[in-house]
C-alpha cells in the first residue's frame, strides 16, 4: 500500500509537469501565472482590455475635449488652404546642425520608406501604389497649385504632413509640432535649400492669425 | 495533314509577321507612353482598373472622346467650372480630388493612352498565369496546414492506444486471476511482487529512486523559474498582421507605428487610422489577399469603393502581448529617447515574424542585468561633464575609475526606481 502511494504520487507529479511544459509551448497561452492579482491589477493598465462594458481600456477622448498642449490647425484641406498656409507658415525656429541631425533620424523613421534616403523617392516599400513618389528636386511644374516638387514651401510641407497629399496619408497623429518643423527643415536639406542665408526664421510666428 | 499543317504554318508566320509589325510600330509609342505614365501619371493612378487616388485608367479611352480626355488632363478644373457634365460627373465621383494640372502635349497624351492600352491588352493574357501561381501557393498554404492536423492526430492516436493498452492489461489481469482463483482480486498482486523483487535488489531501487526524484526536482526547479515567465508568449490576433511584411520586406521604421515610443511610457499599439495612411490605397495583401484588410476597413466603417468612412466603427481587439505585472515601472521613452536602445535589443528580430511574440524573458533578472553592463552615453552631455567634476575626490575613485559610468552606478539597480 505504502509502494502504491508513493508511485501514484509520482505519476501525479509527472501528469504535472507534463502539463505545465505542455501549456508553455501553446503559444496562446502566457504560461504559469502565480498570484494573478500581480499581474493583472484592478488600475487599467494601458491596452488590457477589460473593466469597461464594451471591453476596451483604450479610450477615445471625451467628445468636444481636446489634449493639454494641443492647437488646432488654422488652414482647412482645400486648395486655398494649402495656399495660405505655404505662404503664413514658417520654419518657427533658427535651423542648426542639431536640429537637422534631429530630422534626419525623424525622417528616417516616418518618411524614408516612401520618399528615400535622400528624397528621391524609391523607398523600400514594395507596393506599386507607392512606386512612383515624386522626388523633392523634381522640376516638372504637375504637382498641386501648379508647382513642382523644388519649389514647395516649408508651409506646404506642413500643410501636407498635417491632412496628407494623394496615396500619401496624414501624419499629424504620430508627429508633435516640433518634430514637423524638424523634419521639414530637413527635407528643405535634401532640396538644396537651408543653406545659411535661409535659416534665420527664429522671429517667424508658429501658426498664422 | 502534312499539306494542312504547313499551310497553317505558314499562316502563323503571317500572322506573326503582322503583329510584330503592329506591335513595333505601337512599341515606340507605347514604350515613350510607359515613361511619361511613370512620370505624370502613376502616383494617382494605376494602368489597370484598381482605383488608386484617381481612377484606373483601364477603357479610359472607350469611355471617353480623346478630345475630351486631352481637355482634361490639360486642365480638369477648366472643364468642372464650365459645367461639362462628364468631368463634373468624375470630379464628384472621386471625392473631388483636383487633377492637377499635367504638363504634356496631344501627342504625349495619345502615346500615354496607347501604353495604357497596351499594358491592358498584355495583362489579360498574363493573367491565367498568373492565377495558376496563386493556386501553388495555396496547395503549399493547405500542405502546412494538414501537416499540423497529422501531428495532433498521431499523439491523439497514441495517447488512445496507451489507454487501450492498460484497459486490456487489466482485463488481461482480472481474468487471470478470475481463472486461478474463482474470484476477481484488485492489483495489490502486482506490486507485492513488484515489492518482493525490490526486496532482494535494494541498491538498484535506491539508486533508480534517487535518479527520478533528482530528474522531477530539476522538472519542478525549471517549471518554477518560469511561473509568470512569457517568453515565446505569441498570442493569434484578430488580425492577421505580419511584421515581416511590414517591417521586414518594406523596411517601414518600428517608430513610424509605435509612435509612443519615443515620448511616452508606452510604445503604443497603432490605432486603426494610421493603418489607413497606406491602406487608404493598399487594399490587398500577399499573404491573405483583401480579408485581413477587410477588417480594418469593417472596423473603421470604410468603404473602399467610394473612399468614405461611416459612423458604425468598432474596435479593433489586439491582444496585448507585454505584460510586466502592476509593481513594475517600466517607460519607453527612457530607454528609446535617453538611452538609445534598439528595439531589437529587448524585442528581437521582429522583422522576422509573422505573429508578434514576446522576445526577452522580461524578468528582474533580465533587467538588472543589462543595468549592469549598460554604459551610459556621457559623452557631449555638459551635465555629466560638469557633475563630474564636482565629485569629491573618494566617490570619483569610487565611480570614475574605469572611465566608464554604467546605469548601475547612476541608480539603475535601486529598488525605487521600478517599484513604488
Amino acid at each position: 500500500m505504502k509502494n502504491n502511494r508513493i508511485i501514484n504520487t509520482v505519476f501525479v507529479f509527472a501528469a504535472i509537469a507534463t502539463s505545465t511544459l505542455a501549456s508553455c509551448e501553446d503559444p496562446n497561452s502566457p504560461g504559469v501565472e502565480y498570484m494573478p492579482d500581480m499581474y493583472r491589477s484592478p488600475a487599467i493598465e494601458t491596452y488590457v482590455d477589460y473593466v469597461y462594458t464594451d471591453s476596451m481600456s483604450a479610450r477615445l477622448p471625451v467628445a468636444n475635449t481636446i489634449a493639454r498642449g494641443y492647437k488646432p490647425y488654422p488652414f482647412e484641406n482645400t486648395l486655398e488652404g494649402y495656399e495660405e498656409s505655404g505662404q503664413k507658415l514658417k520654419i518657427p525656429f533658427k535651423i542648426t546642425d542639431e536640429m537637422l541631425a534631429k530630422g534626419g533620424a525623424l525622417y528616417a523613421s516616418f518618411c524614408k520608406h516612401c520618399h528615400g534616403p535622400k528624397g528621391q523617392g524609391k523607398g523600400s516599400i514594395n507596393h506599386p501604389a507607392y512606386s512612383a513618389v515624386p522626388s523633392y528636386t523634381d522640376e516638372t511644374k504637375n504637382r498641386r497649385g501648379g508647382r513642382s516638387m523644388s519649389e514647395l514651401e516649408p508651409g506646404h510641407i506642413y500643410h501636407v504632413i498635417m491632412y496628407g497629399l494623394n496615396a500619401m496619408g496624414p501624419h499629424a497623429a504620430q508627429l508633435n509640432e516640433e518634430e514637423r518643423w524638424k523634419i521639414i527643415a530637413y527635407v528643405q536639406t535634401l532640396q538644396g535649400k537651408n543653406k545659411t542665408e535661409e535659416s534665420d526664421n527664429s522671429d517667424a510666428v508658429v501658426t498664422a492669425d | 495533314m502534312n499539306a494542312f499543317s504547313h499551310k497553317s504554318i505558314k499562316l502563323n508566320l503571317y500572322g506573326l509577321l503582322l503583329a510584330l509589325f503592329v506591335f513595333s510600330t505601337n512599341f515606340t509609342n507605347a514604350q515613350d507612353g510607359e515613361k511619361l505614365f511613370k512620370s505624370y501619371c502613376v502616383s494617382c493612378h494605376y494602368a489597370g482598373e484598381n482605383v488608386l487616388v484617381g481612377p484606373g485608367l483601364k477603357g479610359v479611352t472607350e469611355k471617353y472622346e480623346m478630345s475630351w480626355i486631352l481637355e482634361w488632363v490639360k486642365n480638369s478644373q477648366a472643364l468642372v467650372k464650365a459645367g461639362d457634365a462628364q468631368a463634373i460627373a468624375v470630379y464628384e465621383k472621386y471625392n473631388k480630388v483636383i487633377m492637377p494640372n499635367q504638363p504634356v502635349n496631344d501627342d504625349e497624351i495619345k502615346a500615354i493612352f496607347a501604353y495604357v492600352d497596351d499594358y491592358n491588352a498584355n495583362a489579360a493574357v498574363a493573367a491565367p498565369s498568373a492565377s495558376s501561381s496563386d493556386a501553388v501557393v495555396a496547395t503549399s498554404d493547405s500542405a502546412v496546414e494538414d501537416d499540423n492536423t497529422t501531428y495532433y492526430v498521431f499523439f491523439g492516436a497514441i495517447l488512445v492506444l496507451l489507454i487501450v493498452i492498460s484497459v486490456l492489461r487489466k482485463v488481461n489481469y482480472s481474468l487471470n486471476s478470475v481463472i486461478k482463483n474463482g474470484e476477481i482480486e484488485d492489483e495489490k498482486g502486482m506490486w507485492s511482487a513488484l515489492v518482493h523483487w525490490g526486496a532482494s535488489n535494494r541498491k538498484f531501487v535506491v539508486l533508480f529512486v534517487l535518479g527520478i526524484i533528482v530528474l522531477f526536482a530539476k522538472a519542478g526547479w525549471d517549471t518554477a523559474l518560469n511561473v509568470g515567465v512569457y517568453t515565446g508568449y505569441e498570442p493569434e490576433q484578430p488580425i492577421k498582421f505580419s511584421h515581416q511584411v511590414h517591417a521586414g520586406a518594406n523596411k517601414i521604421d518600428c517608430n513610424y507605428c509605435h509612435s509612443g515610443a519615443r515620448n511616452s511610457k508606452s510604445a503604443g499599439i497603432p490605432s486603426a487610422n494610421l493603418c489607413m495612411n497606406c491602406h487608404t490605397y493598399i487594399n490587398e495583401g500577399q499573404q491573405y489577399g483583401k480579408e485581413e484588410i477587410a477588417k480594418i476597413y469593417k472596423a473603421l466603417d470604410f468603404d473602399p469603393v467610394t473612399k468614405t468612412y461611416g459612423d458604425n466603427t468598432t474596435p479593433i481587439k489586439w491582444v496585448k502581448v507585454h505584460n510586466l505585472p502592476d509593481h513594475v515601472y517600466f517607460n519607453h521613452s527612457q530607454h528609446v529617447t535617453v538611452g538609445q536602445i534598439d528595439c531589437a535589443k529587448c524585442h528581437g528580430p521582429v522583422e522576422e515574424y509573422t505573429v508578434g511574440k514576446q522576445f526577452a524573458p522580461l524578468t528582474m533578472g533580465w533587467c538588472i542585468d543589462c543595468h549592469r553592463e549598460t554604459k551610459v552615453q556621457t559623452e557631449g552631455n555638459g551635465y555629466y561633464d560638469e557633475i563630474h567634476k564636482r565629485l569629491p575626490e573618494d566617490l570619483k575613485a569610487k565611480y570614475l575609475e574605469n572611465g566608464v559610468i554604467n546605469v548601475d552606478e547612476l541608480g539603475g539597480i535601486e529598488c525605487a526606481k521600478c517599484h513604488y
